[in-house]
């Protein structure tokens, strides 16, 4: 699903990410862990296109996102750590621009706005300016964006910041029913619990460099998914 | 605490010359001085052009008279209404929507600072406004009448508080809009037509101050006993401009004490206003509603939904809608007027079209929304680069939009012209021609510096919309694309007619809009997928 070879992305000297390779399979929910400016959002920037970057490759079912992006951006979605979203738009206008743009039919964006707005309580809200929005709110919006065209991959940055307890736990169902379907989420997280209960695999990464991926167990063996990570950024 | 506020402020409203961001690198302080003087060069040469013939008429004739407190006062009263024009909503969009008011609310920084800091780069707005007319007039004042102390006194004083009045009605104004505007839906259709009546009111005052010159300076004597008996304030005003001590004292006391109120009356309301969000009640949305769009309409659609949302947008970057059409419905209605004026000063109606050509041409100046455009994506720029669109299409919505805006009041005004002037088959074609291909040229171009300018980096969207390089250099461009095609045209009219010289100029404006698309097709789409 999603083969990220070799990546490096360096800002002056310094390499932000330094020759990191992961691949991502389908039903897999894949997290990615690392302390602040470890290199976590560069990497995600970088597979979905938005960020240029220095060597490697990186494939979205086997299409390069370098010289095919556009084929590429088609199958997956991205949540940014901070959902700045259009502002002078509402929620619904918000929702059908990015219908448009993945040419959603009518019907089938209704059915799914209806669904995931309803899941998490955004139906009212949606004919108000986004503006007006809380932090929380615009996050939930973002989701809902992010799962209108049904991706195949879907790219999150700490998407769990700002949502409430029951939000978190529908978005945690949103992106089992994801994998279920045979595609796969790789995203990056802080809270390590959230990521040792619901990632089938994790990477570790620090100073740029990927030092630990695998499956969950193979990851943490006997200890808690927060000791080994204490453990490595402490080498 | 207040130095480092101050220093952020200006940082970012001058930006652009202390950073270059093609390079990624802070200017050298001499490139950053250099850059400094070629805006006060290039503001001096604007308002100068304007200013100066007035100055030149009014001056001897006043001063001679004994009545040079008219000159000031008359002068005065252009400034404030330039001033006024100029910095009037900024007190809106600088102290009440600038996005880091949560943030810098939430430090340890008295509210005060904060209010003063923002309301700092205001007033200095509206004195770099007033300062041109001001010291314009002070310096043909002197030329006529010689350089005293009292004389510099005067002009210094009346510039400080023609700027300090400007101030003052930009803060009133700002506060009645951010206080209607919290209890608004569509609150840029409001500020639009306040604006809109605000200028409406300009333009009137102004071209009647215009006709009214001509009469003051053939009556100098009879009109400043006239002014003096019936609008005493006004014989005060002026003589502020001319050194007279009571009458400074009393403006500036009064200012000052005007300027107190307000300043108690902002910082009572600030935090409420600053901290609010839309009281504008929740509207159900209508899921059926929903109506599948092309991926191009899609894109137009919210550029479209941008432009209209920001009233500083519209207004700043789209008041050439209404204007272009406004001179077509004048040639309409003054078109036989207009002719034999033409005809006349030319010596015969060929360069008619030529005008119209050159008017129109100017006035576009005023439709530029393309410019600004890429600078608001702003923190949203994830948005485009993440979604499957080719860079190209989300340039071309930019661009679409501009040449919507243009190309529209352009076509309709070019019909009044045909309508109204009884042009030839050729010239109208020409004239149809020339227009098209000077809202093309305007197009690519405002769209070529809305990337190569681009700047996401602000907290305040006057900063890409009013304050940025790429509008300044726009402005210029267009001002000396006008006088160098509007003068070609002259002169191949003389040999050639209307007609041809348009041809002329429609050729070559559809060869550089040629390359200039195809800038934005190559390296337009690479520093598009760079911007972040």
């Amino acid at each position: 699903m999603l083969r990220i070879e070799h990546l490096t992305k360096k800002y002056g000297d310094k390499a932000a990410v330094d020759d990191l390779t992961l691949h991502i399979q389908p039903g897999e929910i894949y997290g990615f862990i690392g302390h602040n400016g470890a290199g976590k959002t560069t990497t995600l920037r970088s597979a979905v296109g938005i960020q240029q970057f220095d060597a490697g490759e990186i494939y979205i079912n086997g299409l390069s996102i370098k010289t095919s992006p556009v084929e590429c951006k088609k199958q997956l979605a991205y949540i940014p750590d901070n959902p700045d979203l259009y502002d002078f738009m509402t929620g619904i206008k918000y929702l059908n621009f990015i219908a448009d743009v993945y040419g959603v039919p009518a019907d089938a964006r209704k059915k799914r706005v209806d669904e995931l707005a309803g899941a998490f309580g955004l139906t009212d809200d949606l004919g108000q300016a986004i503006s007006a929005y809380s932090h929380g709110m615009k996050q939930k919006l973002a989701l809902i964006s992010a799962w209108i065209h049904e991706p195949k991959l879907i790219i999150m940055d700490e998407p769990f910041v700002g949502l409430d307890p029951k939000a978190a736990h529908i978005l945690k169902g949103m992106m089992r029913g994801v994998c279920e379907g045979g595609g796969a989420i790789f995203f990056s997280t802080h809270v390590l619990e959230v990521a040792e209960k619901l990632c089938d695999k994790v990477a570790i990464i620090k100073q740029g460099k990927l030092i630990r991926s695998g499956t969950m167990e193979e990851v943490k063996g006997d200890d808690s998914l927060e000791e080994v990570f204490l453990e490595l950024e402490g080498e | 605490m207040f130095k480092t506020l101050l220093k952020k402020q200006f940082t970012e409203i001058f930006r652009a010359y202390f950073f270059d961001q093609k390079k990624n690198k802070a200017r050298t302080h001499g490139q950053t001085v250099g850059l400094f003087i070629l805006f006060g060069f290039l503001m001096i040469l604007i308002f100068g052009s304007v200013m100066l013939p007035i100055c030149m008429m009014l001056c001897p004739a006043l001063a001679a008279t004994g009545n040079a407190w008219l000159y000031y006062a008359i002068i005065g009263l252009l400034a404030l209404v330039l001033g006024v024009f100029g910095s009037v909503f900024t007190t809106y969009t600088t102290l009440y929507v600038a996005k880091d008011n949560d943030l810098l609310l939430s430090m340890p920084i008295p509210v005060r600072y904060i209010m003063f800091s923002r309301l700092l780069s205001v007033y200095l707005m509206g004195l770099i406004y007033c300062a041109m007319p001001v010291i314009g007039a002070g310096v043909i004042y002197f030329i006529f009448t010689g350089v005293t102390v009292k004389a510099v006194i005067g002009c210094v004083m009346l510039l400080l508080i023609v700027s300090l009045i400007v101030f003052i009605l930009a803060c009133g104004l700002g506060y009645v809009v951010a206080g209607i505007s919290r209890k608004l839906k569509n609150k840029s259709v409001f500020v639009v037509l306040l604006s809109l009546a605000g200028f409406a009111l300009y333009y009137v005052l102004y071209f009647k101050a215009m006709n009214g010159i001509e009469e003051i300076v053939a009556n100098a004597a009879l009109y400043g006993q006239q002014v003096k008996d019936s609008a005493y304030i006004l014989y005060l005003f002026g003589s502020v401009g001319v050194g007279e001590a009571v009458p400074i004292l009393i403006f500036t006391a009064s200012v000052l004490a005007v300027l107190a109120l307000v300043w108690y009356i902002i910082s009572r309301s600030f935090i409420k206003i600053a901290t609010s969000t839309s009281t504008a009640s929740k509207a159900r949305v209508r899921l059926k509603d929903s109506e599948a769009k092309s991926v191009g309409a899609a894109l137009i659609g919210k550029e479209f939904a941008r432009f209209i949302a920001s009233p500083l947008y519209m207004l700043n970057s789209g008041l050439g809608v209404l204007f272009i059409p406004a001179v077509g419905v004048f040639f309409l209605i003054k078109g036989r007027e207009i002719a034999q004026t033409l005809s006349a000063a030319f010596g015969g109606s060929a360069f008619i079209a030529i005008a119209v050509y050159g008017i129109t041409l100017f006035l576009l100046m005023m439709i530029s929304p393309a410019i600004a455009s890429f600078s608001l994506e702003g923190k949203n720029i994830w948005i485009p680069r993440s979604l499957p669109i080719e860079p190209i299409r989300i340039i071309k919505a930019k661009l679409s939009l501009q040449l919507l805006l243009s190309g529209v009041p352009a076509v309709f005004t070019a019909i009044c012209a045909v309508a109204s002037f009884g042009f030839s088959v050729f010239d109208s074609v020409m004239l149809f021609s020339a227009m098209i291909s000077a809202v093309l040229l305007g197009s690519v171009f405002y769209t070529f510096l809305g990337i190569r300018f681009a700047n996401l980096t602000w907290t305040n969207e006057m900063i890409p919309i009013k304050q940025g390089t790429g509008v300044l250099v726009g402005m210029l461009s267009t001002l000396g694309f006008t006088i160098v095609s509007g003068g070609v045209c002259s002169v191949l009219c003389l040999f050639a007619g209307a007609g041809v010289s348009l041809a002329v100029v429609t050729a070559v404006s559809l060869g550089i809009s040629a390359l200039i698309y195809r800038w934005l097709k190559t390296k337009g789409c690479e520093m598009f997928e760079r911007l972040q």
